[in-house]
């Protein structure tokens, strides 16, 4: 077990998502930055699908009840394993007892602590990523064992190398949305910027730094899902993440690309998000 | 196929089907056609005339799912499953509705009983469906302020349309009652005992029978069984 001593900022398990079940409307879920979330399970020889604690800013502070190994993996993120300072993307033996303390992300927003077989929570839907509707825990609260299966080799013979890398300014691609049309023609698609307000796991306020014209009519509601780039009626984008529910009634005016939702899930409020359209609309 | 369709590329791993004029139970069936040209688990969202298709890489058959459709031919008389809901109309928003709509409750509740609905798709939460379509006199716009807790089990409406919230959410439907057994299992394969094309009937219930059935914890097969319409 590893119990959850004090709760991050929003702490919760994650995996690949929920497939199969959005035609009864259920949401996808899943890691938000899906590359760093693979990256913990390839560096202990997981399943691709091993559960993993998702970080979110701030961490917690947290205790092995049992020896396994472990990653933290994201960008850089300051922690500590029993007082000696930790870094990503590299393997670790935790004792019994060994505590975690998962400061802060300093780079970025999303990190994630894998353990050797991953966490072994209860499913639901064939999925371990929590979500409200299925849990009722928006979070991990004090007090949650998340159990793992002991494991005793301190080190993993695999391919340990780091994955060193450090966030960059992103430009994030885009393919034109069926309701593409709804902005006006003279928009410059090639390069429209942002900047990013508030977000959570189901979706990412966007403000345009120039207004973006429009026309006013509404949809009816329609499939939604993670990357969908919607129009609010007062000019606002929103792009839904991970979380996002499965039908929406704003117009649908880009789709970002599966890699452009793992660099948005690491950029801060504030920053700028710049999203780029070389496509041309095939629709009209 | 007899109805006008276009097809959206959405990203390599989802397609839209947007037709013109199909009715819910069509929809039902062209999806269980699509799932098996796949020939794999497809997940497949039927909403307001459209379907959207979520499988890796399906968007680069495109032309094939567009061939397909085409000389695809649906079955002209399809029957319908029938669910009678059983609700205890007693909700929050009976005497407001009925005041915005010039009717006493009374009126509100036997009107909604009047008819033989459709569900015409899902959205918005885990095993939420939009039923289709109310009578005109009870057809409002959603609340301008929606209301912050909505309890599960609520029955709602909006629009043309009602709805019943399977979890506590925010919402701004107006609430006339409350369903008398929960409408989504996350702990079963099938979480939810209705599909699209549906046809749905409600009935009006006394607390005593709404407080009998809650007790029952009536599931799968058996709660079927006890909403099954009687023809």
């Amino acid at each position: 077990m590893l119990e959850i001593v004090r709760p991050g900022l929003w702490d919760t398990i994650q995996d690949r998502g929920r497939f199969g079940y959005r035609g009864i409307g259920v949401a996808l879920s899943g890691a938000m930055d899906q590359e760093a979330f693979a990256n913990a399970n390839r560096l202990l020889e997981n399943a691709p699908n091993a559960a993993a604690l998702e970080v979110c800013q701030n961490g917690g502070l947290y205790l092995f009840k049992a020896p396994t190994c472990f990653v933290l993996c994201g960008f850089e993120t300051e922690a500590v394993l029993d007082d000696q300072s930790i870094a990503t993307n590299t393997i670790y033996g935790a004792k019994k007892g060994s505590i975690l303390s998962v400061i802060r992300v300093v780079n970025g927003v999303y990190a994630y602590v894998a353990v050797k077989g991953g966490f072994i929570t209860d499913q639901k839907l064939n999925s371990r990523s929590m979500h409200p509707s299925l849990y009722g825990d928006q979070k991990l609260k004090k007090g949650y064992q998340l159990p793992y299966q002991e494991y005793e080799g301190s080190k993993i013979e695999a391919d340990c190398r780091p994955i060193s890398k450090d966030r960059q300014e992103y430009v994030l691609e885009a393919i034109p949305g069926p309701e593409f049309h709804y902005l006006h023609p003279s928009t410059d698609f090639s390069s429209l910027k942002f900047t990013l307000s508030d977000h959570n796991r189901m979706g990412y306020r966007l403000l345009p730094s120039v207004h973006l014209k429009r026309s006013t009519e509404s949809i009816r509601s329609a499939a939604v899902f993670p990357g969908i780039v919607q129009l609010t009626p007062s000019g606002e984008c929103i792009v839904l993440h991970r979380d996002a529910q499965v039908s929406g009634g704003y117009p649908r005016i880009l789709i970002l690309t599966e890699q452009s939702l793992n660099w948005l899930a690491q950029i801060k409020k504030g920053e700028i998000v710049e999203i780029k359209c070389t496509i041309k609309s095939p629709f009209t | 196929m007899k109805h006008k369709f276009t097809i959206y590329d959405m990203g390599q791993d989802t397609l839209t089907i947007e037709l013109d004029g199909v009715k819910p139970i069509e929809l039902k069936h062209i999806a269980s056609y699509l799932k098996q040209f796949f020939d794999t688990d497809i997940d497949v969202l039927a909403l307001n005339q459209s379907l959207t298709l979520f499988k890796k890489n399906c968007a680069t058959r495109l032309d094939e799912v567009h061939s397909f459709l085409s000389t695809l031919k649906i079955e002209e008389a399809l029957a319908p499953m029938c669910w009678e809901l059983p609700i205890h109309y007693n909700g929050v928003d009976l005497e407001v509705l009925a005041e915005k709509l010039k009717k006493t409750p009374e009126d509100l509740i036997a009107l909604h009983q009047s008819c033989t609905y459709t569900i015409e798709g899902f959205g918005f939460l885990p095993g939420f469906f939009y039923i289709g379509s109310l009578p005109k006199a009870l057809q409002i716009p959603r609340k301008s302020t929606p209301a912050l807790r909505v309890p599960k089990r609520s029955v709602a409406i909006a629009g043309t349309q009602t709805g019943i919230y399977p979890i506590e959410s925010s919402g701004g439907w107006y609430v006339l009652g409350e369903l008398a057994f929960d409408l989504f299992d996350p702990d079963v394969q099938h979480p939810v005992f209705a599909d699209i094309g549906d046809e749905v009937r409600f009935k009006a219930i006394s607390s005593d029978e709404f407080e009998l059935l809650r007790a029952q914890h009536l599931k799968g097969a058996q709660l079927q069984e006890r909403l099954l319409c009687s023809k």
